[in-house]
């Protein structure tokens, strides 16, 4: 059984198509996780992910996969630029989605970053919360874990898409910036304000000693 | 006077205090991140996926069959009007020289009488002789033409 992805894919050159499984698995809820932050429809993204995945699979039959490269970062390449399309397309009939396109200028010292965030009826709660803070709060995991979905959810797609790459697609600040056609200071920039703001969120709840306790 | 004792230990112990439940909210804070942004495909996606690749992979198969197919078929309308042409060009080499009355004489003069036909037709209508010479670049053209067709249209555009 084939081990490394060199091996792999000379077994799916050498017709071996039932090798592909094991790419297959290794990768599709890491490509899924990312297809959903741009598309956000599970039936959409699942769809997408597929014609991702046959994309791989022609560009490595055609030999058009050059070695030089991670097979997965170039395979998140094509995830990425996939749903981008598909977005693109579905974008003529669902004319309420918030445009992907990168551009940092809109979002001031990530103040933006958390508009729609409390915007959001549950996280209303949350921020109201934060000016009560007589009553005695305990940590609480699965509510920070809440406050934690929320915020993905209704953060930036410009966020999103990045915290995705680098947490779950496991990709480097390099390659995510090789992926987006975006400066590394860029990359990192999104990254540190969306954690911050985040922390700051939680922090605002729970005092740090408390949450240490547990963790 | 006591002496100031400097270790960097001590400013180390310091430091480390300071930023080690910082780091760990970090580290909570980045698997609580993680767990959001991570979502799960269908039971079904692998199967539906290799279903595909089963049929891309037929299809493949198809193509490379095509393929060979059309490069039989385009070598051997090439081969067949290069091995006419020849053999047109030496036939009537030898008319010239020689006499002889034979199948290929016959075979010519029948084809001659078309091209003469023809050619009193064109003269008619449009005002220039036609012979077997000009059959010959006719032909010529004409099977150029029927290869850029048939490369452009079944070989090229199915690899682009």
């Amino acid at each position: 059984m084939p081990v490394s992805y060199r091996e792999i894919i000379d077994e799916i050159r050498r017709g071996d198509t039932s090798a592909f499984r094991i790419i297959s698995d290794e990768l599709k809820d890491k490509a899924f996780s990312l297809t959903m932050k741009i598309l956000k429809n599970k039936e959409e993204a699942e769809d997408s992910v597929q014609e991702a995945f046959m994309k791989l699979f022609k560009a490595i039959t055609a030999n058009q996969f050059e070695e030089r490269s991670k097979l997965s970062t170039y395979f998140y390449s094509i995830v990425y630029n996939t749903a981008v399309d598909n977005y693109k397309k579905l974008k003529t009939q669902r004319f309420s989605i918030v445009s992907i396109d990168v551009d940092d200028s809109n979002f001031e010292e990530g103040d933006d970053l958390v508009k729609k965030y409390y915007e959001s009826d549950i996280d209303k709660k949350i921020y109201e919360e934060r000016h009560d803070m007589g009553i005695d709060k305990k940590f609480n995991d699965s509510e920070i874990r809440e406050i934690v979905k929320n915020y993905i959810d209704h953060i930036p797609e410009q966020y999103s898409v990045i915290l995705t790459m680098f947490y779950i697609n496991d990709l480097s600040h390099e390659e995510i910036s090789s992926v987006l056609k975006l400066p590394i200071g860029t990359v990192k920039n999104r990254i540190f304000r969306a954690k911050a703001k985040l922390k700051e969120i939680i922090l605002k709840k729970y005092s740090e000693e408390e949450i240490l306790q547990y963790v | 006077m006591k002496k100031f004792n400097f270790k960097i230990s001590n400013f180390y112990s310091i430091f480390n205090e300071m930023s080690e439940p910082s780091k760990n909210i970090d580290t909570y804070l980045d698997g609580k991140i993680r767990q959001t942004l991570q979502s799960n495909v269908s039971d079904d996606f692998t199967f539906e996926l290799m279903k595909r690749i089963e049929i891309e992979k037929e299809f493949a198969k198809e193509d490379v069959k095509t393929f060979k197919m059309v490069k039989y078929i385009t070598g051997g309308f090439v081969l067949a009007i290069t091995a006419f042409i020849i053999l047109l060009t030496v036939i009537i080499n030898n008319n010239e020289e020689s006499q002889d009355v034979g199948f290929f004489n016959t075979m010519l003069e029948k084809f001659s009488g078309i091209v003469e036909s023809i050619s009193v037709v064109t003269t008619e209508m449009l005002g220039f002789t036609f012979d077997y010479q000009t059959g010959l670049v006719v032909l010529l053209i004409t099977g150029c033409v029927f290869l850029f067709y048939f490369a452009d249209r079944i070989i090229f555009k199915k690899h682009v």
